[in-house]
């Protein structure tokens, strides 16, 4: 039976792995060692698939058709920027297990767009070059983007939900399969806006909390403006997190690290949910 | 004409190389191929940023588009360009 063993928060700031290793500071080191403790939890973990929710930055869906929530269920590739230590090229994914959970979704009011084939961008693609595909154990990631980036923006609700959908499927599938779910985003960061570089602490400690505590209810009662004013455009990426906590409803955990500076744009916050770290009361 | 086919023209300058190379030739030629009224095109045409998120648009765009087509492509300039702008 195929079950959700953990999951993990982390941010795609691309500006982390464009730095070269001459520039690195302390927090960068902290930051990359973060990455580094992810990768080898997932392994601790006996993963067997990562299913990674990301979000388009108005780059791989554009005007023309701008998807509430996507599965790849094909073929995957990317990251489709060139980072000097990171891969490109094709990602081994589940492809039964993500059709099932497309199927499943359908046949239980969640109608899932698809991509059959897709390159996917750094917010998928860090977190499957960096974090899941070292490991020899994984033998496939599953993308999942979130209408996070771009309005109009799924709720915070329902990408909670979807988390839940997620979880429900993969405890439907009848083969053997340990599942990571991992949501990419950054926290407080201002995209494009007057006040790019700017970071909320406050905010982001406030989300974190969330997440280690594996209770969502304040973050579900933030509303759109709020989170703008507070996290700036770039926070709407929570949702992110939000559906890796649907899928572990009610489980805490334990902050890997958070780091802001000036060598980045956004709060940059790493933790993991399980069921062997702490469930909340 | 609208918000969205602002939208349109900063996207396409943003993933295809291929409108950035027609763009960067000929901008009045390129931009005639969208549906923009005479305000929008000198927006665009001047890398307005601040006005085109004025008009709605996405600041992923506005910020793309930026780094991806204006010849400096420095993130300094562009702040500087929406600051300017706010006072």
């Amino acid at each position: 039976m195929a079950q959700i063993v953990g999951g993990f928060i982390m941010p795609h700031e691309p500006g982390i792995f464009y730095m070269p290793e001459a520039k690195w500071t302390d927090g960068q080191r902290r930051v990359l060692a973060a990455f580094d403790a992810i990768r080898a939890r997932i392994g601790e973990l006996g993963a067997t698939t990562v299913i990674v929710v990301g979000a388009d930055h108005y780059v791989l869906f554009g005007p023309t058709c701008l998807p509430s929530y996507v599965i790849g269920i094909g073929d995957v590739s990317g990251p489709y920027e060139r980072f000097a230590t990171i891969k490109q090229g094709e990602i081994a994914n589940n492809v039964p297990l993500a059709l099932h959970i497309a199927q499943y979704g359908r046949a239980h009011g969640f109608d899932w767009a698809v991509a059959k084939s897709i390159n996917v961008d750094h917010s998928i693609g860090v977190p499957a070059r960096v974090c899941a595909l070292p490991n020899a154990a994984v033998r496939g990631v599953i993308p999942v983007y979130l209408a996070s980036g771009v309005e109009p923006f799924i709720s915070m609700q329902r990408a909670y939900a979807l988390g839940g959908l997620i979880r429900d499927a993969v405890e439907a599938w009848p083969q053997d399969e340990r599942v990571v779910v991992i949501g990419s985003g950054g926290i407080s960061h201002w995209v494009g806006l007057p006040q790019m570089g700017k970071v909320n602490p406050d905010f982001d400690r406030k989300i974190l909390d969330c997440v280690v505590s594996g209770d969502p209810a304040a973050m579900l009662a933030l509303s759109d403006d709020e989170v703008l004013e507070q996290g700036g455009n770039g926070a709407f990426e929570i949702r992110q997190f939000l559906c890796m906590m649907g899928a572990l409803p009610g489980v805490g955990g334990r902050l890997i690290a958070y780091e802001h500076g000036p060598e980045w744009v956004t709060g940059l916050g790493f933790a993991e949910v399980g069921n062997d770290l702490g469930r909340q009361a | 004409m609208s918000t969205h086919a602002l939208e349109l023209v900063l996207h396409d300058l943003g993933v295809k190389r291929e409108a950035r190379a027609a763009f960067a030739a000929d901008a009045p030629t390129f931009l005639g191929r969208y549906r923009l009224d005479a305000d929008e095109l000198e927006m665009v045409r001047g890398f307005d940023v601040a006005g085109l998120q004025g008009r709605g648009v996405s600041a992923l765009l506005t910020y793309g588009f930026w780094m991806m087509n204006e010849p400096g492509k420095s993130r300094a300039d562009y702040l500087r360009r929406l600051n300017a702008a706010a006072g």
